[in-house]
Formats: C-alpha cells, sequence, structure tokens
C-alpha cells in the first residue's frame, strides 16, 4: 500500500469489495454465520485502510483524484447547489463554449448567477465541452453573466475545474489572452460579491480566467497550480513523467493554497474523496457558500471593493529594505 | 573552439529561434573578439558597431534581437531622464523550489542591484514626463517571469503614476507567470490585473510595448490591458509557448501564427512599430494623453485607489469612486 497511488489503491478496494460480495453471497446462500463474519472484517479493515492511506496523500494523488473520471463535474453539482438553474448561452459575439456553462439561479431562495468550468464524461460529451478547455468564448460569456449579475446586484458564484485555457490555433485568432486579461481587470473591480470554488483542476490561468474573486474555497482534494506538473517537470528536468515530483515541488494542493493564503477554506469532501458521495459534497459546499455570501452580503459595495483589492494587492511574498 | 563571435547572450534558450549556422571560422581568424556579431535569425554577420547603432535589429532580415532594460532604457527615453526605483524589495524563495534559490543568488549579484527582471522608474520620452517599466528577460535566467517582486514592483509603478498623475509606459516581454513561485507566480497575474483596474478607474493612460517574447500569463494578463498596446516585429507573442502548441494543434497554424504580426492581424494589438520609431511613436501618443480633459477636469475627482490596505482610510478611500 506504501507505494501505491489513489488508482491503484482505488482498484485494491475495488477487489477486496469484490471478495466481500462473494463471501456474503456464499455466507447467505450456505446459511453460515462464520463467513458474515469474516466479511465484517474485511469490511473494517476496508475503511481502516482508507482511512490510513487518505491521511498521507502525496499531491500526486490529488492531482489524480482533482482529474478522477468518475470526480463530480459543475453540471452534476448545480442542481444540489441550487434551485431552478436556467442556463444562459453565448458570449453575444461570437460564439457559445460548452467548456464554460452558466446562468441564473436561486440559492435557497436568494438569486445567484452561477458559472462553471464543464469537462465530459464520454467521447462525445468530452468533444462538446473540448475536455475542459475554455476557449475566448467561454471567458467572455463567462464575463457577460459576471456583468448580468454586477448590473443586478446578484452575488456570482464560480466553479472552477480546467486543466487550461485552449492553446489552439482558433483560441488564439480570437484572442484567449485578451479575453483571460481583461477578465482579470474587470472581476477586481465586480461590484457585487464574488465567490470561487475549485472544485477539481485548477489550470494556471485558465483558472484564474474566472476565479479573481472575494472568497476562494477549494474542495479538499482539488489542486490549484500555476503549470501543470507535467508541464512544470519538462520544463525543470526535460522529463514530462517527473509530474509527481513537480507536483511535489509546485504546492499544489488545497492546504498548501490554504497555508500560503491564497484560498479562503478548504471544503471537506467525503472519505475517499467528492466521486464518493457528490450530494454530500455539493451539501458541503452549499453550506460554505452561503456562510460566505452573508458575510459578503452585508458589505457596501464600496466595503467589499476596498476589502477585495487590499487582498488582490497583498498578494505575494517578499522582503522589504532594510534587509537583515 | 575561440570564441570568435559575441553573440547574444542566450538568444536560442528557448529553443525557438535559434536557426543560426555555425560561424565560418577561416574568414575571421585574426579579427579581435566582438567586431563581428551573428545575426540570431538569418546568421548575417554584421559588425558590432553597425548592430548597435542600428539597435541590435539586423540590417539584413530586420530580426528584432532582443535587449537588456539599460539598452532599452538607452534607446527609447530621453538622454540621462530615467530615474530608477523599486529595488527596495528582495524576492524570496517561498517554496523552497528546485533551483530557484540559484536563480536568486545570480539575480542578488546584479551589477545594477536590482531585484527583478522588471525594471521601474520615472524617465522623459520625447520631454513627456512617465512612468517607465522594462522587462529585462535575461535577467537571473528567470525569462523575465513574474514571481512575487514583479507583482509588488508592476503595482509600486501603477501607484506612482496613479499619485503623480503620469502615464505609465511598459515595455514588456516574460516568460509568463514564474513557476518557481508556485500558485503566488500564478496570483501575480490577478494583482497586476487589479492594479489596472486601478489605473483604469484614475483614468492614467497605460501603454504597453510587447517585445520577443510575451507570452503565457504576461500575455494573458498586464501586457493585454494596455490603453494602447504597441509591438515590435517579429516577436514572439502567444499564450502557448512554441512547444506547447506545436503539441495541442488540431488545425494547420498560419505562418507567422503566435508572432505580433498575427495578434495585429487579428485585431488585440494596435501598431507593429519598428525599433527605430518607438521612441517617437511613444512620445506621440504621451503627448495625445497630456493634457485634454480628462485629466484637467476628472483625475482629482476620481479619488485613487492606492492607499495601503492597512492604512486606517483605505476602506472609505477605495470606496469613494463614482459607478462605471
Amino acid at each position: 500500500m506504501e507505494d501505491m497511488n489513489i488508482l491503484e489503491f482505488e482498484q485494491a478496494i475495488a477487489e477486496l469489495n469484490l471478495e466481500i460480495g462473494k463471501l456474503r453471497t456464499a455466507a447467505q446462500r450456505e446459511r453460515r454465520s462464520d463467513g458474515e463474519v469474516q466479511a465484517n472484517a474485511l469490511e473494517k479493515r476496508r475503511d481502516e485502510l482508507t482511512t490510513q492511506f487518505f491521511a498521507r496523500l502525496e499531491p500526486w494523488d490529488e492531482v489524480l483524484l482533482a482529474r478522477h473520471k468518475d470526480r463530480p463535474y459543475s453540471l452534476d453539482y448545480i442542481p444540489f447547489l441550487t434551485e431552478d438553474f436556467i442556463e444562459l448561452h453565448g458570449d453575444r459575439l461570437f460564439g457559445d463554449d460548452g467548456a464554460l456553462v452558466g446562468g441564473m439561479a436561486a440559492m435557497s431562495g436568494d438569486p445567484v448567477i452561477l458559472i462553471g468550468q464543464q469537462k465530459g464524461r464520454d467521447l462525445k460529451e468530452r468533444q462538446k465541452r473540448n475536455f475542459g478547455y475554455v476557449r475566448p468564448e467561454g471567458y467572455r460569456k463567462a464575463l457577460r453573466l459576471m456583468q448580468l449579475g454586477e448590473k443586478f446586484r446578484r452575488p456570482i458564484v464560480t466553479l472552477v475545474d480546467t486543466p487550461g485555457a485552449d492553446p489552439n490555433v482558433g483560441s488564439e485568432e480570437r484572442g484567449i489572452s485578451e479575453a483571460i486579461a481583461h477578465n482579470l481587470r474587470e472581476m477586481a473591480a465586480l461590484r457585487t460579491p464574488t465567490i470561487a470554488v475549485i472544485i477539481g483542476e485548477g489550470g494556471s490561468g485558465g483558472a484564474l480566467g474566472i476565479a479573481v474573486a472575494d472568497r476562494v474555497l477549494m474542495l479538499e482534494h482539488s489542486i490549484y497550480s500555476v503549470i501543470a506538473p507535467e508541464g512544470c517537470a519538462s520544463i525543470l528536468w526535460r522529463d514530462p513523467s517527473r509530474g509527481p515530483d513537480a507536483a511535489k515541488a509546485m504546492r499544489i494542493t488545497a492546504k498548501d493554497a490554504k497555508r500560503l493564503g491564497l484560498a479562503d477554506e478548504i471544503v471537506t469532501e467525503p472519505l475517499g474523496g467528492a466521486h464518493h458521495d457528490p450530494e454530500g459534497t455539493a451539501a458541503a459546499i452549499r453550506e460554505a457558500l452561503q456562510r460566505h455570501l452573508n458575510e459578503l452580503s452585508a458589505l457596501s459595495p464600496s466595503a467589499l471593493l476596498a476589502q477585495r483589492f487590499a487582498k488582490l494587492r497583498g498578494f505575494g511574498q517578499f522582503l522589504s529594505a532594510p534587509f537583515a | 573552439m575561440p570564441d570568435w563571435f559575441r553573440r547574444r547572450p542566450r538568444e536560442d534558450q528557448d529553443g525557438a529561434n535559434d536557426k543560426s549556422a555555425p560561424a565560418p571560422a577561416s574568414v575571421v581568424e585574426a579579427v579581435p573578439e566582438g567586431t563581428f556579431t551573428k545575426c540570431a535569425k538569418c546568421g548575417a554577420i554584421l559588425f558590432t558597431k553597425d548592430f548597435e547603432r542600428d539597435l541590435k535589429v539586423c540590417a539584413k532580415c530586420g530580426h528584432h534581437h532582443r535587449l537588456t532594460a539599460d539598452e532599452r532604457i538607452a534607446w527609447t527615453v530621453d538622454e540621462g531622464s530615467f530615474v530608477e526605483f523599486g529595488n527596495d524589495i528582495a524576492a524570496l524563495d517561498p517554496l523552497g523550489f528546485p533551483e530557484y534559490s540559484r536563480k536568486l543568488e545570480l539575480g542578488r549579484s546584479d551589477p545594477n542591484g536590482r531585484n527583478d527582471g522588471l525594471v521601474t522608474g520615472t524617465a522623459q520620452i520625447g520631454g513627456n514626463l512617465c512612468v517607465f517599466g522594462v522587462v529585462d528577460f535575461f535577467y537571473a535566467r528567470l525569462a523575465g517571469t513574474m514571481g512575487s517582486v514583479f507583482g509588488e514592483k508592476f503595482m509600486r509603478a501603477a501607484d506612482k503614476a496613479i499619485t503623480e498623475n503620469l502615464p505609465f509606459v511598459l515595455f514588456c516581454a516574460s516568460g509568463g507567470a514564474r513557476m518557481q513561485e508556485g500558485l503566488l507566480g500564478l496570483m501575480q497575474m490577478a494583482k497586476t490585473g487589479a492594479s489596472v483596474a486601478q489605473l483604469a478607474e484614475a483614468r492614467i493612460p497605460y501603454i504597453c510595448v510587447l517585445t520577443d517574447p510575451t507570452i503565457g500569463g504576461a500575455l494573458a494578463s498586464y501586457a493585454s490591458l494596455g490603453d494602447v498596446i504597441y509591438a515590435e516585429p517579429g516577436a514572439n507573442v502567444a499564450l502557448a509557448g512554441t512547444r506547447v502548441a506545436q503539441q495541442a494543434q488540431t488545425q494547420k497554424p498560419p505562418a507567422n501564427y503566435q508572432t505580433s504580426e498575427f495578434q495585429w492581424e487579428h485585431g488585440f494589438i494596435d501598431k507593429v512599430v519598428p525599433r527605430k520609431e518607438i521612441a517617437i511613436t511613444l512620445s506621440r501618443t504621451l503627448t495625445f494623453f497630456a493634457g485634454g480633459i480628462a485629466s484637467q477636469t476628472e483625475t482629482k475627482a476620481s479619488p485613487v485607489l492606492v492607499t495601503p490596505p492597512d492604512s486606517p482610510t483605505a476602506a472609505k478611500r477605495n470606496g469613494a469612486e463614482g459607478g462605471h
């Protein structure tokens, strides 16, 4: 178990579950109680192992969890986070980006603008969502919706889950960099409360393009990084397979972000990760969102902005003169 | 092999531009070192004296070679007008990142006592006083990347522009966010973006000149946010680095892909300006912004957002601006 990664561990647990199932069936068929006792013991052992494993996850495990194929995506959470979600489409300039969804919704009766980056589960859906790589249209749609929220003083919640901004020709042609930069400037000055939740992969500028906010929350097993670990490894060591080392060096976990003062709160996931209980995870996110929204809504727009600018201006660690 | 040619330092370090042939040794055996310079792009052999007179633009192919900050200052602003500030802070290695402390060590032995690739000061261009910034791509082999010191210096330069009501001119050159500072590096995009929002709020002209290379997080933040954006011919201007872009392509990119000209063609750069015309172009631009209705009557009515966050008046002043 020591040198397993999370996916190998899950595989081992799945085999164990199969074993437990077999024991149970056999015990029932043969009406024997010792099989049942054995099964219970194995289950207990399984839960212990899981707790132990999750107590000492490596940064690379967090990467694998954040990218897990079964991990809930934005659209999986939205029905549990809000009621009456109406998805709005298009950037009113060029097109509609499937990798970024957004719209109007109500959270316990209070209207909010909800925006999320969206990956796909099967091949067709993945293509529609561009594997979660957001195009310029996505960032511009997001900004349009944020400004809609600002105009009518609705708070804005964004769900961040992208490997990064789309690097293809079409996106360069339509100004992917400008789209992100524009969002950074505008989000800094939005006169309405904003909360970003990193739910999976916080992939560099592609994530930040919808994540400049009054509060940044991170799911326990989400990651947030300046560059993908594989990309970092190929720059540092000319070897993308050293992603696990890069993941460690870059401090990309939720705990790291919290320690660096760049995430305000970590939202706990169920044991084994969000995919073991999407609804429970959504409930935890919702609880945190409402708590922060209550705090932020109590501020006047100018106090809110002052607080946000103070926060953004404070990003960074350096020494000030006189140097010891 | 002796070093007959004084080549541009590390011009080829990103592997993107170096098409140079080996030096024809026989021709130049008796020539003193540094007499000739070889064009990093077309390989033409140029008299160094001519090459420097041409501001390091190849007389044969027009390639604009990368400049150090001092060369840029000498060849852009009015002689003797540059007054540097911003070296009163120093970089940290907040993550203990591999190799980073060695690079910072390199930076600490900088002959000019500079603390970052971003050099900031005040200067006059054609008699127009401005806050002037230039990124030195060569500084400490850090490729002009954005770390905490970069973000702080950018912000302080912008603050000075606001408090002294001066336009802000910035020559960009950057590999993007500084990987070695992890998420703190990424957050410099948010910080500079917020800083530009404050420049805009105070109606301070912000003029960017994109030079080779301006890529990644730099283009996706401060470098795309100028009121006016100029670029040097042939500069690499893109979101994705060349290697990333090649891997990601699903369609064949055009010949001038990811250059200044490509970005200009698609409407993201106002004008591609040859190096020898940049000083006069900037001078005219600054003259346009000098005086005028806005700076006479509006600036003071629009309180700036630069009060330090810990100041008791911060909240009040930051919130006192008018609507959009």
